[in-house]
């Protein structure tokens, strides 16, 4: 029925929104935040998400989409002058996180707000199968 | 709990856990021998890049030494080491370590610092009355006779070296080793190689516009967590109107 298949794309899209959205309140919460991996501190690095195509049962009507990967950010990292920090270099240089606050904030609501969108379709099918359910009353 | 919700739970308590710190920096932004105390937000990270909290606030003091302020009276001294500290005895008879010296002789003729009984080489210092004193820069109390014309060893102030790291604030303003570290020591030696400096005392070493700007940085990351969880509520709404059979 394809009714429910349009449940299978928007609900794979929610997921992938609602994992996004997920990520990117991680960047923000970690702007500041050292990770402590095998004993020594590193700055936080950003992390984004690689959304793929994904054909759910090969037809061409079109599919959903699953997020494929989360990957660092490759932007380089500022160095402040922080000799107090724990991380800070002989010169007193420390780097520091590449998350940037503007863009995690703006793709979050944009996250929030495509799923938001998946959620109308569902209403919508939601309310279709309601009426067709309806129909012989 | 939603992995989202968690994580900014997370982070707004630990930014809140920072404006504790912040605040209590500045409201010492005058005390005598205060060390600034800093944080760091750190990820425990078990290598498989998910699931990388708890986040850990770690706190550590600024331990760069503090300007010194001249006052010309015979009981105030600043310790010029970096980690130098006086020995202090509390009300409980527990052992703290202070940097303020900023001394008194109480009731009893004891010498004090903010009221704790500043211990010697054979604990408390008592000072006979109607003498002046001075104090060295090694530690040595010397009462002075006659104008200056013949002085008397009485003590030694216990002067220790102690990593500020491995201690801990008090709510009382004084320094209390972290038994979790070093749970076989129990008393530490005195050290001849603190100096101090007599007529002068040490002065905060908190920077008052670091830290405020660092309150008003705290304020706005804690917004911008408050904006996210709204949104995500804002999905939850929704979705959960969704799975309402009604409408």
């Amino acid at each position: 029925m394809s009714l429910l298949k349009i449940f299978d794309i928007a609900g794979s899209a929610m997921v992938a929104q609602s994992q996004k959205m997920q990520m990117h309140a991680s960047n923000l919460a970690n702007t500041d935040s050292l990770i402590n991996k095998n004993g020594k501190l590193y700055p936080y690095i950003a992390k984004k998400a690689i959304l793929k195509y994904d054909n759910l049962d090969d037809t061409e009507l079109g599919g959903g989409v699953k997020i494929k990967e989360i990957i660092n950010d490759t932007t380089p990292l500022k160095s402040i002058y922080d000799p107090q920090s724990p991380i800070s270099d002989s010169n007193g240089f420390a780097k520091i996180s590449n998350v940037n606050v503007i863009t995690e904030t703006i793709s979050a609501i944009s996250a929030s707000r495509n799923y938001q969108a998946n959620l109308e379709i569902l209403n919508t099918a939601k309310s279709m199968i309601m009426k067709t359910l309806s129909m012989g009353q | 709990m939603e992995p989202l919700i968690h994580e900014t739970m997370i982070s707004t308590k630990n930014i809140l856990d920072n404006q504790e710190i912040l605040a209590n920096n500045l409201a010492n932004a005058s005390t005598v021998g205060f060390k600034s105390a800093l944080r760091s937000q750190i990820i425990l990270s078990n290598n498989t890049d998910k699931e990388q909290y708890p986040h850990l606030l770690s706190k550590s003091y600024d331990q760069t030494q503090g300007p010194f302020i001249s006052t010309m009276q015979p009981l105030d001294i600043a310790i010029t080491n970096k980690s130098g500290w006086l020995v202090v005895q509390t009300n409980d008879k527990s052992i703290a370590y202070t940097r303020n010296g900023h001394l008194k002789i109480n009731s009893d003729q004891q010498l004090t610092s903010q009221e704790h009984i500043i211990m010697g080489q054979n604990g408390p210092i008592v000072i006979p009355s109607d003498s002046k004193t001075r104090i060295l820069s090694n530690g040595i109390i010397e009462v002075i006779h006659n104008d200056e014309d013949f002085s008397q060893e009485l003590d030694k102030l216990k002067l220790v070296e102690i990593n500020i790291n491995n201690l801990t604030y008090g709510n009382n303003g004084l320094y209390f080793l972290k038994t979790a570290n070093q749970p076989d020591i129990k008393e530490i030696e005195d050290n001849p190689n603190v100096k101090l400096l007599s007529g002068t005392l040490e002065d905060s070493n908190v920077n008052l516009s670091e830290n405020m700007i660092n309150i008003m940085s705290d304020a706005r990351k804690f917004d911008m967590q408050m904006k996210i969880l709204t949104d995500y509520d804002e999905n939850i709404q929704l979705i959960n109107k969704f799975l309402n059979i009604n409408n």
